[in-house]
This record gives structure tokens, C-alpha cells and sequence, in this order.
């Protein structure tokens, strides 16, 4: 039987007349990374807060590292918010110590030093955070959320505002906690970024679940209904195909979205007898654009800001 | 607790280990001593003018007098010598004592009125140049002259004198039921300057021309061999002198406290009283700012996947109220040698030492929480200023009142307000620095009482903190907050 470093069971949680989640249930295996999808204002946060018992749930019970009670977040559990959380006039290693003390991982200094040099970062242990740039932050942020080597790490987007240098060195980093045993949950609104980093993915809107498995298993669920296609020189595509419901020209692509029920194979049967073809690809549907079937276009997030991982 | 502990040291560290606080600190001694010395240095600074004053005389007798009079204060100026601001200071140096000697007797109300000017930097040390202007024919445009003369600064004052005051029938004392408050005074007197109202110089020809007039008056029926005897008997008084209720010492015998120094008296309870002001001040304003950064820069978020808002909230007051006693400490000495260097070590109620700390444990633990709430409900510091303003007014009560509770410390109005506890912690220390004797029992009962309205102050205030510091975006309703108060915060 797995193990489960977290395990929500009919969780509900109301602020007034709102309710933020509503009879979520949810198990996070150990030592997975585990990302929690869906854009502003669809309960991620409230469920995060909950799992860090800043709030605690109407209905249900929720187990974090094994524990069911506890009023106060457990040391074991390393979190980093979705944006800044330092404080401007404290220098860098001032920070990290006081971050690591409040975990009760008081002797953290040689971790201190490991982490920044591991970042690229050990020149600014006396520097003060206001002085950093916004990259820069973002990773001593980072170094914060780990420095009491916890066992679950939860980080709210944290690739937002870094370079694709310092993207991949995080990217590094995150695997690298990984391997030692921590399980991540990872919340973004980017579904590339979650679809590239995370095992399992959870979405969530207006306060229910309504994913919940292993990227591939999604995907499986939600068959392919896209095609790509590349004609050869001279040949011009046709104007109808059965079966098709819309095409659209993207480069030197030409991408043809299946009607629901339809097959891939009648479409590339019927090409191959009226035309010469140099390149044919099922396209699995993005994480995006199952949400967006899920939830609708206007729930869907921007997909512009999606950084390449 | 070790985590409450890590919060409070890191919050002592960032109240106290900054270049601001020890600059601040730094500053302070120079602010005090600068404030004893800069009126005195801006005194050597304004050098002594003379000061030309013109008098039209209508009775034509009172003139030469005044200006004798004048003359006679010009040459005492300069006899003058800035004298020591407590005559039984602990340490008379020999230099002073025969300076002390050597300058014109004063009476003892005349020195303590001088003292209580010189502190408020008041003496005037300019000399008076009397001018007589014929009164005949002295009509409005030779007033309007006179002020072009006073704006052109040729000119500093003119005194017109009604013949009436020397002319004047006395009141018929053989009709007492005739007599109005109206009868019984002189005619007026003007002046006319450009700080009329709060001159020195009117001061100064007030008291001056009414002793002349008295003597004329009393020249035509006190024969002029009686009259200087009369006269001399009319200046002559008898000085009320304030003295200490009477006890029994060590020995058994029966003694009166000392004469207290009336300025100790008066401004050393204010210095105390500003001391609590100030410091409650400093360690409520850093925890506003502390909150405010905390939850704008969302670093209540981490720090609560850390620690509960209970921890967070007891680390923080505890690390306030530890650098609220540093700042007393620093303060206090500051203020101690200060005190025993102007002289007035004696006059300091060691004895109130400690109600002072508890007094201000309780008072910072009151505003530090309140201000840590209103921090948690707003995004910006100028949404707290509104919600601030109406603490500030309830805390400064006591501030508004000091005079009157500095002269009578048992006041009904002085004991009301030490049993509010917004201004418990002030005015309970002003009136113990007075060194009257409060009741043990009022002393006790608003402990009690200020020790309910914290604990109050904390509750309400860790209750609208815990959801505040996750609250984003508008400041919340009355409503909203009210909810906050009595619902389960989970």
C-alpha cells in the first residue's frame, strides 16, 4: 500500500457565503511531486492553507506526514509562497537562520552555505534582501522553503519572474529535494510548467476537484482529437474533410481538430489516397486545453506567460 | 515556546538593532541638553539692544520718575548674572556662590519667577530708552507716526498716561452701596507696541507706573515726612512659602518633608509622564510598520507555516515589550545623570521605578496589540493613520491635562482618568512623580483595572490580527470587523 504525505478526505471550507473548497478529497503518494492546477480564486490556495493548517477545514479531516491534529504547521513541511515573504531589511543569512529556527532547525549554518553555493548565490549572504533583484529573491526564497530539509515542500508558483538560466537551476534544485525523499506539491497556474515537472496534477475550479491522476492517465481520458500535418511541396490541402471539424494553419503545420467520435485513422485514410503528406502526428491534448474543455475558456488561464521547462 | 522565543528575539532585534533606534538613542541626550543650552546660547546670540520707548505724560509728574526707574533697570541688567537654577543644589561650586552674592537681592517669588522665565527661555534682556513726547496736541496722526515709527523699527513701544490717574477723585468710602468695581479703578493706562499683549516691557511700566501713581496719590494726604514709611510698608510682603507634609523620621523626631524645587515639582512628572508617552510610542509605531511589511510583503504566510498566529502574535509583543524596557533602561539613565547634572537628582522619585515598569509593560502589551490589528487591516500605512487617529486621542487624554493634574494629582478628574485604561498608564505615573501621597488602594485597583483592559486589548486584537494578516484588498467593514471579534476564528 502507498504511503501518503498528505490525504484530504471530504474537505469543505466556507469564508461567509463563499465556498472556497467543497467535499475535496485528495492523496498525495510519498516522495511524489504533485501539482496543484487552476487559476486565481479557484481554492488552490485555501487548500494549501489548509494542508499548512493556517486554516483549518468546516467538514473533513486532513492528514499531513501522518499527522491528523496540530494547530500550528508541522516543522516538517517547507513552504514558498506565491510571491516575495522576505523581509526587505534583513540580510540573507539573517533570514535563512531565523526561517530555520522557526522550524526548530536550529544548527543550519553549513546548510546555509551549501544552499547558496548550490544557487550560485553564496556572495550574497550579507547582503540585505532589498538589495536583490527580483531572480535573485526568488531564489533565496527558495532556499528558505528548504532549509529545514522538510519532508513535504509545497512551493506556489515558483518559477514566476526567472530567466530560463536560473529557471533551470531551480528546476535542478527542485528534483534534487525531490530525490532525497521530499514530496513537492507544486502550485501553478501554468500547465506546460505542471505537465513538464509533476507526476501527478490535481486541478481544481470553483472549489471542486475536477482532475485528479497522473499526467498520462489524464491524457488517456481525454483522447487525442488533434492532428498535425505537414503536406508535401505542390500539394495544396483539401477544403473538407469529413470528420473534421475546424482547421487552422500554424507555420508550416497544418492543424485539423477532430469532430467528437471521430477517429485519427479515417482522416489519415482518407489523405493518403488524395494527397502527399511529409509529416502526420495524433496530438495528445495539452493539460490546458483539457482544462479548458473542463472549466470553459473563461476559466482558462492566460497560456502566454508559459515559460519553457 | 522555543518558536515564540525565535519570534521575539528576532522582532527585539529589529526594534533595537538598527541604525535608526541607535542613531535615535544617540540623538536623544544631544535633543535634551541641546534644549537646555540652545536658548541660552540663542541668548548670547541676541545681543541686548536698547529698546526706545516714548511716553507722552499728560500728567506731567510721571515721566522723570519712570525713566529713573527704567535707568535703574538697565544698570541691573548688566550687574545680572545667569543664576543657578536651584539655589540648594548638592553641588555648590565656590565660583558661583560668590556670583551668587554678588548680584542685587532678589525676593525670593521674584528669583522663582525669574527661574521659571529663564526655563521657558522668556528673559528679557533688552534695555528700555524712555522718550517724552509733548502731550499737548498728541492726536491720532501723531499715533499713526508713532506706529510707522514702531514698524520701521525706530521705535519700540509709546505709553500714553491719562492725567486722570493721578486726578481722579478717590471712591467716597463714607458711601460703600455706591460703590462699583468700576469706581474703584484708575483710568487706563495704553500701550501700544507691535507684541503688545505678551511684552515684557508692558510688564514691566505696569508695575512700575502704579507704584508712582500710588505714591502721588498717597502724597496728597499722607504728609511727605510719613510717606516713604507708607510706601515701604505698602511694598513690603510676606511670602507664602510651600512646604512638605510633616512625619516622623528614623529617630522619632518630627519632621517636614523639604521644600520641594516648584520647577521639579512641576516638570519632572511631565519628563516622566513624556518618558511613558515616548516610549510607548516607540514600540507600538515599529509594530505597526512590522505588521504592515509582514502581511504586504506576504511574509505572514510563511511565518504561520511555521508558527500560529497566537505564537506569532505573543513572539512579536514579547520582543516588543523587551525593547520597550531596553529603550526605559537607556532613557532612564540618560535621564538620571541628566537630572543629578542640572540638580535635581533629589527631586527624582526613585520609588516609582517600578510601578513605572509595570505600568509600561501593561501599556505597551495594550498598544503595541492594538496597533498590530489595525496593521493587519490595512494594506498601506495611510489607511491605518484614519483608524489610528481616535487611539492617539484616547492616549493623549492625560496629556491634555497634566497642568491640572500636576497641581492637584487627587483630583476627581486626575483619579477618573487613572482608572480609564487607554490613559491608566499616563496619568497614573504623573501623579506618583508628583510624590502626593496616593492611596495604596487606587494604585492597586488600576493595576487591576489596566491589566483587564490589556488582556481585553490582546484578545480582541489577536482575534482581528489571525484573520488580518490573510485579509487582502480592501480595509474591512465595521461589520466585518465585529464578526471577526466574536466568531470562531477558525
Amino acid at each position: 500500500m502507498t504511503n501518503h504525505a498528505v490525504r484530504l478526505e471530504g474537505v469543505t471550507k466556507t469564508f461567509g457565503s463563499h465556498t472556497a473548497v467543497r467535499d475535496l478529497d485528495l492523496a498525495i503518494p510519498e516522495g511524489s511531486i504533485y501539482g496543484f492546477i487552476g487559476p486565481n480564486g479557484s481554492g488552490k490556495t485555501t487548500t494549501i492553507r489548509m494542508i499548512l493548517r493556517i486554516f483549518f477545514p468546516d467538514r473533513g479531516r486532513i492528514e499531513v506526514l501522518g499527522q491528523a491534529e496540530g494547530k500550528c504547521a508541522d516543522d516538517r513541511v517547507g513552504y514558498l509562497p506565491e510571491e516575495r515573504g522576505l523581509y526587505r531589511r534583513m540580510k540573507v543569512r539573517d533570514l535563512l537562520q531565523y526561517y530555520a529556527r522557526l522550524k526548530g532547525f536550529r544548527d543550519c549554518d553549513s546548510e546555509i552555505t551549501w544552499w547558496l553555493k548550490r544557487l550560485g548565490a553564496e556572495d550574497w549572504s550579507s547582503r540585505k534582501i532589498e538589495s536583490l533583484s527580483k531572480g535573485m529573491s526568488q531564489k533565496v526564497q527558495f532556499v528558505a522553503s528548504v532549509i529545514a530539509r522538510p519532508q513535504l515542500l509545497i512551493l506556489d508558483e515558483p518559477f514566476s519572474g526567472l530567466d530560463p538560466v536560473n529557471l533551470e537551476l531551480l528546476r535542478e534544485a527542485i528534483q534534487e529535494v525531490r530525490s532525497r525523499g521530499t514530496t513537492i506539491i507544486f502550485s501553478t497556474h501554468e500547465m506546460d510548467v505542471a505537465e513538464r515537472m509533476c507526476e501527478r496534477v490535481f486541478m481544481i475550479h470553483n472549489g471542486n476537484k475536477v482532475l485528479d491522476g497522473t499526467v498520462a492517465e489524464i491524457q488517456r481520458r481525454y483522447p487525442a482529437d488533434e492532428v498535425r500535418i505537414r503536406f508535401a511541396e505542390g500539394e495544396k490541402a483539401p477544403q473538407f474533410i469529413s470528420g473534421v471539424e475546424a482547421i487552422e494553419t500554424r507555420g508550416p503545420f497544418l492543424h485539423m481538430k477532430l469532430k467528437s467520435g471521430e477517429h485519427a485513422d479515417d482522416v489519415l485514410k482518407h489523405l493518403a489516397t488524395t494527397t502527399r503528406m511529409e509529416h502526420f502526428e495524433l496530438l495528445r491534448p495539452s493539460l490546458h486545453n483539457i482544462f479548458i474543455r473542463i472549466a470553459g475558456p473563461v476559466a482558462a488561464p492566460s497560456e502566454s506567460k508559459t515559460a519553457a521547462v | 515556546m522555543q518558536k515564540i522565543l525565535t519570534i521575539a528575539r528576532r522582532e527585539y532585534q529589529a526594534m533595537v538593532a538598527t541604525k535608526a533606534f541607535i542613531v535615535g538613542m544617540a540623538m536623544m541626550p544631544i535633543l535634551m541638553l541641546g534644549g537646555m543650552i540652545i536658548p541660552k546660547l540663542l541668548r548670547g546670540i541676541e545681543k541686548a539692544e536698547d529698546r526706545r520707548i516714548a511716553v507722552i505724560d499728560r500728567t506731567g509728574q510721571l515721566f522723570l520718575p519712570l525713566k529713573m526707574a527704567a535707568e535703574q533697570r538697565n544698570l541691573m541688567l548688566k550687574a545680572d548674572v545667569p543664576a543657578k537654577p536651584d539655589e540648594k543644589s548638592s553641588e555648590p561650586s565656590s565660583a558661583d556662590g560668590k556670583e551668587a552674592d554678588a548680584k542685587p537681592k532678589m525676593s525670593s517669588d521674584d528669583r522663582e519667577e525669574r527661574e521659571a522665565r529663564k526655563a521657558m527661555g522668556m528673559e528679557e534682556i533688552h534695555r528700555y530708552v524712555l522718550e517724552q513726547i509733548p502731550a499737548e496736541g498728541f492726536d491720532d496722526e501723531k499715533r499713526l507716526e508713532l506706529s510707522e515709527q514702531i514698524k520701521d523699527r525706530k521705535l519700540y513701544a509709546f505709553i500714553e498716561i491719562p492725567a486722570e490717574v493721578l486726578t481722579a477723585p478717590a471712591p467716597d468710602l463714607t458711601q460703600l452701596d455706591k460703590l462699583t468695581p468700576d469706581s474703584l479703578k484708575l483710568p487706563e493706562i495704553s500701550y501700544v507696541a507691535e507684541d503688545a499683549a505678551l511684552a515684557d516691557a508692558k510688564r514691566w511700566a505696569e508695575t512700575s507706573l502704579n507704584q508712582m501713581i500710588r505714591a502721588q496719590r498717597l502724597s496728597s494726604s499722607v504728609s511727605p515726612v510719613e510717606l516713604p514709611k507708607v510706601m515701604m510698608e505698602l511694598e513690603r510682603r510676606a511670602t507664602v512659602r510651600g512646604g512638605g507634609l510633616y512625619y516622623r523620621d528614623a529617630d522619632g523626631k518630627i519632621v517636614s518633608k523639604e521644600k520641594p524645587n516648584e520647577l521639579a515639582v512641576i516638570f519632572l512628572p511631565m519628563g516622566i509622564m513624556m518618558l511613558m508617552f515616548m516610549i510607548i510610542m516607540m514600540s507600538a509605531q515599529p509594530m505597526l510598520e512590522s505588521v504592515l511589511e509582514e502581511k504586504t510583503l506576504r511574509i505572514s504566510e510563511v511565518l504561520l507555516g511555521s508558527a500560529n498566529a497566537q505564537q506569532l502574535m505573543t513572539g512579536k509583543l514579547l520582543g516588543n515589550v523587551g525593547g520597550s524596557i531596553t529603550v526605559f533602561a537607556l532613557y532612564a539613565a540618560g535621564g538620571l545623570a541628566f537630572a543629578n547634572y542640572q540638580g535635581y537628582g533629589e527631586s527624582i522619585p526613585y520609588s516609582i521605578i517600578p510601578w513605572f515598569i509595570i505600568y509600561q509593560v501593561l501599556a505597551v502589551l495594550m498598544f503595541s496589540s492594538i496597533f498590530m490589528a489595525i496593521a493587519a487591516c490595512v494594506s498601506q500605512l495611510r489607511e491605518a493613520q484614519s483608524l489610528l487617529l481616535p487611539i492617539w486621542m484616547v492616549m493623549m487624554l492625560p496629556l491634555m491635562v497634566w497642568f491640572n493634574a500636576v497641581r492637584e494629582p487627587n483630583s476627581t478628574l486626575a483619579t477618573t482618568l487613572s482608572f480609564f485604561p487607554p490613559s491608566t498608564p499616563l496619568m497614573m505615573t504623573l501623579r506618583l512623580a508628583t510624590g502626593a501621597t496616593i492611596p495604596v488602594w487606587q494604585i492597586l485597583l488600576s493595576i487591576v483595572i489596566l491589566l483587564a483592559g490589556t488582556a481585553i486589548g490582546v484578545t480582541a486584537a489577536a482575534r482581528i490580527y489571525r484573520i488580518g494578516i490573510l485579509w487582502q484588498g480592501k480595509p474591512p467593514k465595521l461589520n466585518e470587523l465585529i464578526g471577526w471579534l466574536v466568531k470562531n476564528p477558525n
